[in-house]
């Protein structure tokens, strides 16, 4: 395989920034220093006046794949992740079948490994009747289980006390939960559809999915899992409230972790006034109180990583009446770009970002020989250019859907190339390499 | 009270039992009215729908509620078209109409005149405002909606902020919404109005004995802040003696969306009986509010076919029948409510 010479390279990892030079030997990282004696035929990148980063490591995207080819695909989405500089990704299984059993789960791997740009892991979903194949599941095939505890996502939603008992009683697996109180909302919203018929505010949209939802389902995971030691990890906090189920420290110390999304950490209520459907997500995007308590939870460590919860809609599912829009948006191109508007604004640190979005989402789910950028290991890396504005301009939206929160904004930084296991995917608004990427390897976890 | 074959001619009426039990059954009427089905319960029944005072939206809105319940509606809407027109008096006339049909609304320019048809009526009569009188689903509906706008928010009636703007003295309907606001307890009643068209004594008298808190304001601005709902009326001008007397009164209490956004909290409903005098010069409540999600004039007007609805149900005793006769809705319709997608 080629050999790859990146130099002059100011390397964010591990907390520390230097200048560095760095060198791709099949696809992994071969040697990082001062002093690298390059092989014949190595193609030399001068990274000067750029940031390099091991790339995203987003663990919960939907994809949309199978059955809903209308908003998105594996091809798509995994292209316009490897865009935004996320090299991998951890998919969710409410697609259509749902990915609730090993030969679905293989369905997907075999998809992927087709058509997917960027490397790739998935959850298996849990039903209210599908213990059984939970517990047979090969721990190769996926990243975890993923639990909807009463988010009306249709057939995937538990709220059976018991099963929600026995999946965090029996599986060695990690349970990764989606935690809103389905009777909560439902009352709520029928107390909001009472008062405007079909013409809901979208600013109403917290109010309906409200705080309360959020910490009643929370706190319910995180009894279980005390009550089970259970390996759990809550996903999309959006409450100042929740973080006080938490705790600050080492990721690879906790038994309970916990997950921020780039949408709750940049937006607030104030933005549903200019956005409204656009923002329109599930945990719903809460006041500004909370937006800088999870930034403040973030720097503190009692939220573990950053990811996207990537979700699109067609622009015309989007434009509908607040009861008919789908919740979720299209996030993995602009993510990282968001993140580096909050380290420009002096919210967080370059290293911070860092390490939640690659360093911890490595060790919380224990991928094997990622997330760093430490010699041996995959290179996966994404180049930022600090110094140059990314224009979001439709045209560029790789995202089938077409459309972004984000369209016409004026991003601060702007992404150069993205390597995954060294393969030069993403290049300038080019992507020079379309081959697949790998299936995520986990590693035991102690 | 017990609904069933009652007249509905006051406020004074109900207790707040009632009150609930209306609520409750409006509740049960949105899938109706909503398009989401259809109910035949009153099929066969027929409403006379007489107004000796011209109305637009009370006669419909009655007629309509009543259609949604799958009943008839014969209407008489000129005084000069009818037999009171050649001196038949109110008995001798509610006494031949309430032959013709089961249950009778009405509307008459003087005082205790529903009151009056109703002692000769052989059928349930509810009043559809007799004069500065009463118009008791009126305020029905304005309460309904004030406890829908609030329940969204985790709140009641109790404990409700209300400010009521405008003609105090002349508006038939800030009397019996304060008539029924005072059922509930510690509501804080803000009376903004210039001290000539100020709220009746016995009124503010009797909310304060019931241990409401009652503030007079002559001021908008000191009026409208820290209140959850403004009740904005307009100026009853056919009740001055001339013109010119209710012009002075003109534009006094204009609300618009720069008032509302530099005065009141940013939750606060706006409430008014409607109809709204949209001319520019009538100063009232601005049209440039109408993109404001706290606008709630149009809601005011969609749960008052709920309440109407509701009241009918009860009164002819088909409330828990409603459901037994339900049908599809074949035709489109842009009202049915939509399924939650996620």
């Amino acid at each position: 395989m080629d050999s790859i010479y990146l130099y002059n390279a100011t390397l964010i990892n591990e907390g520390q920034s230097k200048e560095t030079n760095l060198l791709i030997q099949s696809g992994r990282i071969a040697a990082i220093g001062s002093s690298i004696s390059l092989p014949p035929g190595t193609k030399e990148v001068d990274l000067a006046g750029t940031v390099l980063l091991p790339g995203m490591i987003d663990d919960q995207v939907h994809f949309r794949e199978p059955g809903m080819e209308h908003k998105g695909s594996i091809a798509t989405e995994s292209r316009a992740a490897v865009a935004g500089g996320i090299t991998s990704y951890m998919e969710m299984p409410n697609c259509n079948p749902l990915t609730i059993n090993a030969e679905t789960l293989a369905n997907k791997h075999q998809r992927a490994a087709q058509s997917s740009m960027a490397n790739y892991a998935f959850y298996l979903g849990a039903t209210n009747n599908n213990l059984e194949d939970i517990k047979r599941i090969d721990p190769a095939m996926t990243c975890g289980i993923k639990v909807f505890m009463g988010a009306s996502t249709g057939d995937m939603l538990v709220d059976n006390r018991d099963t929600l008992e026995a999946i965090f009683s029996s599986t060695p697996l990690l349970v990764a939960t989606h935690c809103e109180d389905t009777p909560t909302i439902l009352n709520n919203e029928r107390l909001f559809i009472q008062r405007f018929g079909e013409q809901i505010p979208f600013r109403e949209h917290p109010n309906i999915r409200s705080e309360e939802a959020c910490y009643l389902s929370s706190s319910l995971a995180v009894e279980l899992a005390k009550k089970h030691a259970t390996r759990l990890h809550v996903l999309h906090l959006t409450t100042a409230k929740e973080l006080a189920l938490f705790s600050s420290g080492d990721t690879n110390k906790k038994r309970i972790t916990a997950e921020a999304c780039v949408h709750h950490l940049f937006f607030n209520d104030s933005d549903y006034e200019a956005k409204g459907a656009l923002i329109k997500c599930n945990p719903a995007i809460k006041k500004r109180t909370d937006q800088i308590a999870l930034q403040e939870a973030i720097t503190t460590d009692i939220i573990d990583v950053i990811a996207t919860d990537h979700a699109p809609h067609t622009w015309e599912e989007k434009t509908r009446k607040y009861t008919q829009a789908p919740s979720g948006l299209p996030l993995v191109q602009h993510a990282l770009l968001m993140l580096l508007e909050l380290v420009d604004n002096g919210t967080f640190s370059l290293e911070k970002i860092v390490e939640k979005i690659a360093h911890t989402p490595a060790t919380l789910f224990n991928v094997k020989a990622r997330g760093f950028i430490r010699e041996g290991y995959w290179a996966d890396l994404v180049v930022i250019a600090r110094n140059r504005k990314t224009i979001v301009d439709q045209s560029e939206i790789y995202s089938k859907c077409g459309w972004s929160p984000f369209s016409g904004h004026t991003f601060s930084s702007r992404i150069e190339q993205t390597y995954v296991n060294g393969k030069l995917k993403y290049d300038r608004g080019a992507f020079p390499d379309t081959s697949p990427g790998i299936a995520l390897e986990f590693s035991e976890r102690d | 009270m017990i609904f069933k074959g009652s007249h509905i001619l006051s406020v004074d009426q109900f207790t707040r039992a009632d009150i609930e039990k209306v609520f409750t059954t409006a509740d049960e009427m949105r899938p109706y009215a909503q398009r989401e089905c259809i109910t035949r319960v009153l099929n066969g029944a027929i409403l006379g729908n007489l107004f000796f005072e011209p109305s637009t939206r009370t006669r419909i809105s009655f007629g309509c509620a009543f259609n949604l319940l799958g009943g008839e509606v014969r209407e008489t809407t000129e005084v000069k078209a009818s037999s009171l027109a050649k001196g038949e008096s109110l008995h001798d006339t509610a006494r031949v109409l309430s032959g013709y049909s089961d249950i009778a609304v009405m509307r008459h320019p003087e005082p205790g005149s529903v009151a009056e048809y109703a002692v000769a009526s052989r059928v349930p009569v509810i009043n559809g405002g007799d004069g500065p009188n009463e118009h008791p689903s009126q305020a029905l509906l304005d309460l309904y909606t004030v406890k829908l706008e609030m329940a969204t928010r985790g709140q009641g009636i109790d404990g409700l902020r209300i400010a009521l703007i405008g003609d105090l003295k002349n508006g038939r309907a800030v009397h019996s919404l304060c008539k029924l606001l005072g059922m509930y307890t510690k509501v804080h009643f803000k009376l903004v109005s210039p001290p000539q068209l100020a709220a009746p004594e016995e009124i503010i008298v009797a909310l304060i004995a019931k241990g409401h808190r009652v503030e007079i304001c002559h001021e908008l601005e000191e009026g409208i802040h820290h209140v959850d709902i403004l009740y904005v009326t307009r100026t009853q001008e056919e009740r001055f003696e001339n013109q010119e007397e209710a012009d002075k009164y003109r534009g006094l209490f204009r609300v618009n969306q720069s008032i509302y956004t530099e005065h009141c909290e940013p939750n606060t409903v706006i409430m008014h009986p409607l109809p709204r005098d949209s001319r520019s010069a009538a100063k009232e409540l601005d049209e440039d509010l109408n993109q404001n999600p706290n606008l709630a004039i149009f809601r005011q007007t969609d749960n008052g076919v709920l309440v109407r609805m509701a009241l009918f149900a009860l009164i002819l005793d088909v409330a828990d029948k409603v459901h037994d006769y339900v049908h599809p809705v074949t035709w489109y319709t842009a009202k049915r409510e939509p399924v939650p997608n996620q």
